[in-house]
């Protein structure tokens, strides 16, 4: 029998600022009532499996969700596998494993919250289960930006637009990316501007337009379990040996001289500085990156 | 703008449309003639940027009388009940307050400019009708009462768009069983804009004008480069990375001048409203 809990459920693409909020308040209440607190996900987006042609690019993917799950104080991350045996569930079938496998004695949702076969676990149904099978529910409204309620659909939108300001704002922190470092060409080793390569991210992660960006890196290093963080710049653009689809993310860090082959890095856009550019001559691809080295430099210090 | 009490919002809008010899002139939502604080004019192209930016909340601070119902439910209308408000306890007020926090169904005031079968309301309450608008969604975001002078309740509130505060101020009275209605209001926010940063409609000038871009604050924004701009100020679409669900409108801009709201439909982006000249 699982240990007695709050639980909040959903796909929680992004882990934004609404989604903070669902998940303080099963925090909260978890704390008030001494129960454990437990975020449910899928893994594969619940659309991915019901109507894949409407799957959206994800900003979170499954292995990015665990820290920003954990940093909101919740203490046990279930990556639910979304099956098609899951999808068929209707809402009761759905609450009633909720109570059975993982203790559910109260539930948070988001307001505009729907789950089950056809979404039909809405609020008011959800409230009437409570009531059947006593458990708890808790509603969270949205947060809203004047006025305009924070969504997952919303910042896909702005990050696919290169709007990474107002996804910033919208996520409580900036957009990213998790990668491991392979081994590039090393090709910007021999004009004065070493990158690290990180491996071609996952098709399903949503990636803002190409171009140059602004970052800011987080390396993980496996050896000493320390973190360090660094500014850098990064072109982001087509690697066409490895499909249409395929990006490469070469990142050249500032302050930074040494290896990283093999450690995860974290990856925050921070503003885009130009689109990808062909150059005449190397002179002028030199010219242009220490350019764009100067202006990276300028924003992130900003 | 900020409004002083006396005039209409129309009036204040006839002031600044001679003032800069602009005939398009409208409003982000009406203040009473009795309430004062920011009135949002829009000028210009920018008035077709007026409806993205309907939906902002409302910052407001007033004052509500308990114990006098009145058929307008502020200061200006006949006084149709009293009760007493004596025995409501502090305790009581603040169980009364904090159940309107978040969402409710409001009835909007008879004498309002919402349309009953066609007709706004207001005129059938002039012709002695008795009116009774539909309640409709609001919400109440923020709700606190600063003093608590009673029978005078001083209080702060910010409330979705289409929120009535003199609405509230009856169903806060009907709620503590003694009835009441506001005495003074002051809207001190719409969205992203103070109060602090607008100007008396006397001292309009076209210098004090802000940018239209502000009307878009809350949206996805899109650059574009000198190419695009061209297409886009002649309306034109550009092609763009498709994604999934494309619901929400895009604030195009070149720098720091906003071209255009786009929406995207497939891998285009259809400009819907330009703003910018060629």
């Amino acid at each position: 029998m699982a240990q007695p809990a709050v639980v909040t459920m959903g796909t929680f693409d992004g882990l934004h600022r609404g989604h903070q909020a669902v998940l303080a308040e099963v925090t909260r209440r978890a704390r008030a009532a001494k129960l454990a607190s437990v975020l449910i996900t899928f893994d594969p987006h619940p659309l991915a499996v019901v109507n894949p042609a409407a799957a959206p690019k994800l900003l979170t993917l499954p292995a990015e969700k665990e820290a920003p799950v954990q940093a909101a104080g919740i203490e046990r991350f279930v990556l639910m596998p979304f099956t098609p045996e899951v999808a068929q569930l209707d809402a009761e079938a759905f609450v009633r494993r909720l109570c059975d496998e993982y203790g559910m004695r109260e539930l948070v949702m988001g307001y505009d919250h729907g789950f089950g076969r056809g979404r039909s676990g809405d609020v008011e149904l959800v409230q009437r289960l409570a009531r059947e099978q006593s458990f708890g529910v808790a509603v969270v409204d949205a947060v809203r930006d004047n006025g305009q309620p924070i969504s997952s659909t919303l910042i896909r939108t702005a990050v696919a637009h290169g709007d990474l300001e107002s996804a910033a704002r919208w996520l409580g922190r900036r957009y990213s990316i998790r990668g491991t470092v392979v081994r590039g060409a090393g090709r910007g080793r021999t004009i004065g501007i070493p990158t690290i390569n990180l491996a071609p991210p996952d098709s399903r992660k949503l990636l803002p337009p190409d171009g140059v960006y602004a970052v800011n890196v987080t390396v993980g290093k496996r050896e000493t379990g320390t973190e360090e963080r660094y500014g850098g710049m990064m072109n982001q653009g087509p690697r066409p040996t490895f499909g249409e689809q395929a990006r490469a993310l070469e990142v050249h860090l500032f302050d930074f001289d040494g290896e990283l082959y093999g450690e995860t890095v974290h990856v925050e856009w921070v503003r885009r500085l130009r689109d990808v550019q062909a150059f005449p001559s190397r002179e002028a691809l030199v010219a242009q990156l220490e350019r764009d080295r100067q202006a990276a430099r300028a924003t992130l210090n900003r | 703008m900020a409004k002083p009490a006396g005039p209409t919002s129309h009036d204040v809008v006839d002031i600044v449309r001679r003032a800069l010899g602009e005939q398009r002139v409208g409003h982000l939502g009406t203040l009473d003639p009795f309430a004062k604080g920011l009135l949002v004019l829009v000028v210009g192209r920018a008035t077709r940027l007026a409806p993205f930016a309907a939906d902002w909340p409302k910052t407001y601070e007033g004052v509500i009388r308990l114990g006098v119902t009145t058929d307008t439910d502020d200061l200006t209308g006949t006084v149709v009940a009293t009760a007493p408000w004596t025995a409501i306890t502090p305790g009581q007020l603040a169980d009364v307050i904090d159940s309107f926090r978040g969402a409710y169904e409001q009835r909007p005031p008879a004498y309002s400019a919402v349309k009953i079968e066609g007709e706004r309301a207001y005129r059938r309450a002039r012709r002695g009708e008795v009116v009774n608008p539909e309640p409709r969604p609001v919400e109440i975001r923020e709700l606190e009462i600063v003093e608590a002078a009673v029978p005078d309740l001083q209080f702060r509130a910010t409330v979705s768009a289409g929120t009535y505060v003199r609405s509230l101020a009856r169903d806060i009275g009907a709620k503590l069983g003694c009835g009441a209605h506001l005495t003074a209001l002051r809207r001190t926010a719409v969205g992203p804009l103070r109060l602090a940063d607008a100007v008396a409609p006397e001292a309009v000038t076209q210098a004090a004008l802000q940018d239209a871009a502000v009307l878009v604050d809350h949206m996805p924004r899109r650059q574009v480069d000198t190419k695009e701009r061209e297409a886009v100020v002649h309306g034109r679409p550009l092609r763009v990375d498709p994604i999934a669900d494309s619901r929400y409108p895009i604030a195009v801009f070149a720098g720091d001048e906003l071209l255009a709201v786009a929406e995207q439909v497939g891998d285009l982006l259809k400009p819907r409203v330009v703003v910018a000249d060629d």
